[in-house]
């Protein structure tokens, strides 16, 4: 992908870093709405969610390397869990392709995910 | 653009519904291999999907944050827990008249006017709450006890005010106050937290993502920046079964195989 074109995804970007403990509390969501379309009545189209890990690389908003955050890394947690964990981290981070493609690559880490259902 | 519920969800509706095709293929194989004698002896080809694993990448577009107005969720509390504090404030314990030997809660004394009351008083606390809910929310989240002090006077105010319109006047002492303002004390430091948790909730609403998840767009990105989510499912499988709703009656229910 150009240069261009990675500004343009990027055009809605926050300004401001993403507080992560915020991007993880928004992926959860996500995957209990995941967990409802999966029961949505009609029988033919039932799935049922065991588990899921979700990796998202963020550029620190210093050129000092971060540490990856795993969250669930032994045991996968509960949403509940997650939630309880995510709530006590407080870093902020760029999270947009176009921000983390132009960092430096030290300055680079992922948060790891891992919830069950 | 997608975001990340959206895309898995269609991806294993999509796997769900082969297994669908594949129970129609073997239905159409199996009438086939039944007019042929030999193919008659062999077993019916049939896929049975039981789980499915499934990775997906995909690359943050953009992040998005909506305004969160903390007083609209402070109302909204406040609201949801006004019959609590009610509650609180009408177990404090009084006397019917200066006169009387035994306290009983506010409650109690109200007799026949226990509903009416409770209603006012519901209106009058939820009321005092929202009108100021811009600067009440912050101090609730701030520093509880010192909201407990503010609503405290208040609550006592409500109480006499509302109480005044009925036939019981109970007697308004330090020590009723003092009761009133422990009450209030309990209920502000438990509603903080509830307040903090409504706050994360509604902020973690107002965030999204858009992702970029076809192959155009992740092409060329450095793998440094890329997203992988890994997702587990059991393929839920489901049978008909004949049964008797609660008039006796034959209906068909579909339930997990």
């Amino acid at each position: 992908m150009s240069r261009r074109r990675l500004r343009r995804m990027g055009r809605f970007q926050m300004d401001e870093p993403t507080p992560l403990k915020l991007l993880g509390a928004h992926l959860v969501r996500e995957l209990e709405k995941l967990k409802a379309l999966g029961s949505d009545g009609s029988g033919a189209r039932a799935f049922h969610l065991k588990e899921v890990e979700v990796s998202i690389p963020f550029a620190a908003q210093s050129d000092a390397a971060p540490a990856p955050i795993v969250l669930g890394d032994e045991e996968p947690l509960t949403a509940v869990e997650a939630i309880a964990r995510l709530d006590h981290l407080k870093t902020a981070a760029f999270v947009e392709v176009g921000r983390i493609a132009d960092a430096p690559v030290d300055s680079i880490a992922v948060l790891r995910l891992r919830v069950k259902f | 653009m997608p975001n990340l519920s959206e895309t898995l969800g269609s991806l294993l509706k999509d796997i769900a519904n082969s297994r669908v095709k594949s129970d129609l293929f073997s239905r159409d194989a199996s009438l086939e291999y039944f007019k042929d004698p030999v193919l008659r002896l062999f077993p019916v080809p049939r896929v049975e999907i039981r789980s499915a694993d499934l990775e997906l990448t995909f690359a943050v577009a953009s992040a998005r944050q909506e305004d969160v107005k903390t007083s609209d969720v402070a109302r909204s509390v406040f609201s949801q827990n006004v019959s609590s504090l009610r509650s609180r404030l009408l177990s404090v314990p009084a006397r019917a008249a200066r006169s009387a030997r035994k306290a009983e809660t506010l409650d109690a004394l109200l007799g026949g006017e226990q509903e009416k009351v409770r209603a006012e008083l519901d209106k009058r606390l939820d009321a005092f709450m929202t009108e100021k809910a811009d600067a009440l929310s912050e101090q609730l989240i701030q520093d509880p006890d010192a909201f407990a002090r503010t609503l405290g006077g208040a609550a006592a105010r409500i109480l006499r005010d509302v109480m005044a319109t009925t036939g019981v006047r109970p007697v308004f002492t330090a020590d009723l106050q003092k009761e009133v303002n422990d009450r209030a004390l309990e209920w502000s430091r438990s509603t903080s937290g509830q307040l903090k948790q409504a706050l994360t909730r509604a902020r973690a609403e107002a965030f999204n993502l858009d992702l970029a998840v076809t192959k155009d767009d992740l092409v060329n990105l450095p793998q440094t920046a890329v997203a992988r989510v890994k997702v587990t499912v059991e393929i839920q499988n489901y049978e008909w079964i004949e049964t008797e709703d609660e008039k006796g009656e034959t209906v068909n229910k579909l339930v997990v195989a």
